[in-house]
């Protein structure tokens, strides 16, 4: 996985959209926002995971969805019953 | 009938038993019996149940009624759907070391039931369906009958090796992103998707998105899931994702054997050509050539930015952290590294990606409808997975020109765009690659609520090859 990972994080850099993050932060945030206590080391390991993710995320960004309303629930029916 | 050939039985298909069943060939016991030995004497090599009672199988096929659509059919339930009185693991120790007892039976665990199936142990997953490989090493990982050293396909991986493996006829999967289909397709196997909200996941473990998830049945003919279907479809009114829509004829929509005079099938030029194995892409090519042979009507359709549309699901995703918080919080350990890593970075989620990620699903759905709608097709042809079974252990796959892809990816990329869109989907066998020789799946997704239309095509396929007939190595007959 780490050589696709760290491709990703490269592309995140290039793309320059995501703040740069490292294992304290990582550990920081799971703490804060999740209450979950994680080592450095575990950290350490999440923070090209974290930042893949991440720019595959950015991907969506090109869409225009400004607009759009959502249905109740989801319907797979919904789409052929308008197009 | 003797012993040897209740036994023998067991390499018949679901459809031929139940036909046994209600003549009085064979009654639910004898095959019952059958069943616990041949569970007995090849599970120790394949793996494929995490949690098999021959007591509660015999007690079930005491009071079977072979009267009824399944005739007291055995049938195996993957272990992360509740089954009464029964441990449910979901492949992880979270749950419990042997699991949590179940209170009462899944929706979908229910139908089979009421249409007289008998419950028969439950498979083994990939921890919490959280994966595509079946590789598990909390609970175990099943082996591919076809190669022993290579992995089942996941998350439904001791369903699919139990069907294959003559273990189980009949076998019941979840899919969230191709739980079904590729184990389905790496085992050689006909697995079925159906359309969202048309078989009950009431009593399946929310641990996913419940808006991807599906219940469906994994056997080794079109007919045989046909009749699966037969049990498990219907509305649920204690499912909140069930939809209410008139159940079809899923067995007489096979009456046709011979023809598809009058079908049109889609095929991608984009996105489920790209980043596929020669071997792979070559029988699917073949595959859907034969299905003109046999007079469907082809259309190149064009579905663009699927690339760029796809990592929608890391978002949706991460609502299963709502179900693995608590769980994190107290005992992080008892997940497996790959599934605590996952689950931590789904953490990281914002509100503004999930609901960027379901607008833009709204996207996805618009673009596979006007697929649909555009050249009226009824089906569009696949491949189920990019590859073929890989070694249990490895890690990535390696593309001629493109980055190296992590397995677990690259087996659900073709898949998951059908629970995205909860468009039905089914998987049937389609070729082998030649040496060594392993099982290729062909996926034909459908328009919603007509899987009877994709198991019509599926079964004139199957009815004019060969390929589901092969036999895994490590099934052997008797």
């Amino acid at each position: 996985v780490g050589g696709d990972i760290r491709n990703a994080a490269r592309d995140v850099g290039r793309r320059g959209g995501a703040r740069v993050i490292d294992a304290e932060d990582v550990q920081k945030e799971l703490l804060f926002s999740a209450g979950v206590a994680i080592s450095l080391d575990e950290a350490r390991e999440l923070v090209p995971l974290v930042l893949a993710q991440r720019a595959a995320l950015q991907r969506l960004e090109r869409f225009d969805t400004a607009q759009m309303r959502l249905p109740v629930r989801f319907d797979p029916r919904a789409p052929f019953q308008r197009t | 009938m003797t012993s040897a050939s209740v036994e023998h039985a067991l390499d018949l298909g679901a459809t031929q038993l139940v036909s046994l069943l209600r003549d009085g060939a064979v009654t639910p016991m004898e095959l019952a019996q059958a069943l616990v030995a041949r569970v007995a004497a090849t599970d120790g090599l394949l793996h494929a149940f995490v949690h098999f009672e021959a007591e509660h199988v015999l007690r079930a096929a005491e009071h079977a009624d072979s009267t009824t659509l399944l005739a007291g059919l055995p049938i195996a339930v993957k272990d992360n759907l509740d089954v009464a009185d029964v441990p449910t693991t979901a492949g992880s120790r979270v749950l419990g070391d042997a699991g949590r007892v179940a209170t009462h039976d899944a929706g979908a665990v229910a139908r089979v039931r009421a249409s007289g199936g008998v419950i028969a142990g439950k498979t083994a997953l990939h921890e919490f369906a959280y994966g595509a490989t079946g590789v598990n090493p909390s609970h175990g990982t099943p082996a591919n009958p076809w190669d022993l050293s290579r992995m089942p396909g996941g998350s439904s991986s001791g369903s699919a090796v139990a069907v294959a493996a003559r273990q189980a006829p009949l076998a019941l999967g979840t899919d969230a992103a191709g739980s079904i289909r590729m184990p389905a397709a790496l085992c050689g196997v006909v697995g079925l998707k159906p359309t969202f909200g048309r078989v009950s996941t009431r009593g399946v473990v929310a641990s996913h998105n419940t808006t991807v998830d599906h219940v469906g049945p994994i056997a080794r003919s079109v007919a045989d899931v046909a009749l699966g279907m037969a049990a498990l479809a219907g509305f649920d009114p204690d499912d909140i994702t069930s939809i209410d829509e008139p159940v079809a004829d899923y067995v007489g929509a096979l009456a046709r054997q011979d023809s598809l005079h009058g079908v049109r099938i889609g095929v991608p030029r984009t996105y489920f050509f790209e980043r596929v194995a020669s071997d792979v892409e070559h029988a699917v090519r073949t595959a859907i050539e034969h299905l003109a042979s046999l007079g469907a009507d082809l259309f190149d359709l064009d579905i663009p930015d699927l690339d760029d549309l796809m990592p929608l699901r890391l978002a949706l995703f991460a609502d299963g952290v709502a179900f693995h918080l608590p769980h994190l919080r107290e005992h992080p350990e008892l997940y497996t590294r790959e599934i605590r890593q996952r689950l931590l970075v789904d953490t990281f989620m914002h509100a503004h990606d999930v609901a960027r990620a379901q607008r833009v699903r709204t996207i996805l759905q618009q673009r596979f409808a006007r697929a649909f709608i555009d050249d009226d097709v009824q089906a569009i042809a696949t491949p189920t997975t990019p590859v073929v079974a890989a070694p249990t252990h490895a890690w990535m796959v390696e593309w001629p020109g493109a980055q190296p892809e992590p397995i677990g990816l690259a087996l659900l990329r073709l898949t998951a765009p059908a629970n995205l869109t909860g468009l039905p989907a089914i998987s049937v066998p389609c070729g082998f690659t030649a040496s060594p020789e392993l099982p290729i799946g062909l996926q034909l997704i459908g328009r919603p609520f007509e899987e009877a239309a994709l198991l019509h095509i599926a079964h004139v396929y199957e009815c004019t090859t060969p390929w589901h007939m092969r036999r895994p190595p490590e099934a052997p007959s008797v």
